[in-house]
């Protein structure tokens, strides 16, 4: 067997090994192993991001919550008779 | 306080972004920013935390933590639900005394109970299982919480020196509820001391003491220590008259009595009881005569007390129990403002040495 035709069949190999991975991998997305597959969509997320830069800074920012008033005027613990 | 950590912010919740949940707007105008702002988001908990965990959301609304019916429903036992909801104090004291337990997702798994100092546990880190000083702790300090603990009366819970916290016994129904209105906390699917104590269940024990009570005792007849109880409970107006406040006397005892409800589940003829906070003229300010059942019900009710140890004074020998006077409920404990049901809980002395 001379080199061009040997170099075209192993070509021809390749190429229908790699057809039959793509079929494969392609029906197993498709639902035959629906969890496999990135094409099966999730839950829509049903909350928006929302862009709270402001809050954080502020809500981060360990002196600026320090010197809010907010909740010094309550104990610690309270006896709640629970 | 709110603060607020870095890590919280690449978690998923972190990642939605603080107005996501609390609402506000994001500018650096404080005022602005929180004046639309909702501090507990949690409190339309179907909306704010069922989108995405509504296995627990749709059971919640049915659990005795959100719907306190362990309060209310005592409450009405001994009153007139009519007169009482009728009262323009109602609001209040509900405010006052029965609000700041009403708990919702926020309350247990971020932040700590109103009835706390408030703020968060972990700087906005959601804890998966709460804490049980920061919010467990926060309403169930004066009774069974602060008994299992060790910070009211005498040495904690042997469960809790082993490390144990209160969501290693109870079941997570306890608190997410199961789908059916409990009419107080005996109605949940609470836990036994069998769960784990097997070998002493009565029916099969081989040591001679578990054997020979049977199912005649509690297991804290033997077990508990003194318990909190409160006597004198009354609701009065605060001297600088900004409302309505209750006051009440706590003392540290331990008495033993007949069970006020035998049930299949809580079979015992004696157990270890806890006299509520209760007296007939305690709403008296609310109205008159707003506690018409009140002698049909007992002031002394079934403790399931939490300070449990293996060696305890009364279990020290069969006299230190059976001719110990001082730990059985007598006519000597019974006060002027106690009902007529609580004298039917005074056992017949000496108990019976027939086993």
């Amino acid at each position: 067997m001379n080199q061009p035709i040997a170099i075209k069949k192993w070509l021809l190999g390749l190429l229908a090994v790699l057809l039959v991975g793509v079929t494969v991998v392609g029906f197993s997305q498709l639902g035959v192993n629906p969890t496999a597959g990135s094409l099966v969509l999730e839950e829509p997320f049903p909350y928006k991001i929302v862009d709270s830069s402001s809050c954080v800074a502020c809500h981060t920012n360990e002196s600026v919550i320090a010197a809010s008033n907010w909740g010094k005027d309550k104990p610690v613990a309270v006896n709640t008779g629970g | 306080m709110f603060l607020v950590s870095e890590a919280f912010l690449e978690t998923t919740h972190g990642k939605l972004g603080c107005i996501s949940c609390h609402g506000g707007e994001n500018t650096a105008d404080k005022a602005l920013a929180h004046a639309e702002m909702d501090p507990y988001p949690s409190s339309n908990f179907e909306v704010s935390c069922g989108n995405c965990h509504s296995d627990v959301t749709t059971t919640f609304g049915t659990s005795i933590h959100y719907t306190l019916g362990g309060i209310a429903n005592g409450l009405l036992e001994f009153t007139d639900f009519t007169l009482l909801s009728d009262s323009p104090h109602h609001e209040e004291v509900f405010d006052n005394d029965c609000y700041k337990c009403h708990a919702t997702c926020g309350d247990c798994h971020v932040s700590r109970d109103k009835n706390y100092s408030n703020g968060l546990v972990s700087q906005h880190d959601f804890l998966a299982t709460p804490s049980m000083e920061e919010n467990c702790y926060a309403c169930h300090n004066a009774r069974n919480g602060g008994e299992y603990m060790g910070t009211v009366g005498f040495s904690g819970d042997v469960h809790f020196s082993k490390g144990m916290t209160c969501m290693d016994c109870h079941p997570t129904s306890n608190f997410h509820g199961d789908g059916t209105e409990s009419y107080n906390m005996w109605d949940e699917e609470l836990p036994s001391c069998l769960d784990c104590h097997e070998e002493q269940n009565p029916a099969t024990a081989k040591d001679t003491m578990h054997k020979v009570h049977g199912d005649s005792l509690s297991c804290q007849v033997c077990h508990a220590q003194a318990n909190n109880n409160c006597f004198e409970c009354h609701l009065d107006e605060k001297p600088d008259g900004s409302g309505l406040g209750s006051s009440s006397e706590g003392k540290i005892i331990f008495r033993v009595g007949y069970n006020p409800e035998i049930t299949e589940e809580r079979p015992y003829k004696y157990v270890a009881l806890r006299h509520v906070p209760s007296q007939e003229t305690m709403l008296e300010v609310v109205g008159d005569n707003m506690m018409p059942n009140f002698d049909e019900k007992s002031n002394w009710k079934y403790s399931p007390t939490h300070n449990i140890q293996k060696s305890t004074f009364q279990n020290e020998s069969c006299n230190a129990c059976h001719d110990n006077t001082r730990i059985w409920l007598s006519e000597k404990d019974m006060r002027e403002t106690d009902s007529e049901a609580s004298r039917k809980l005074i056992p017949a002395l000496p108990p019976s040495l027939d086993h």
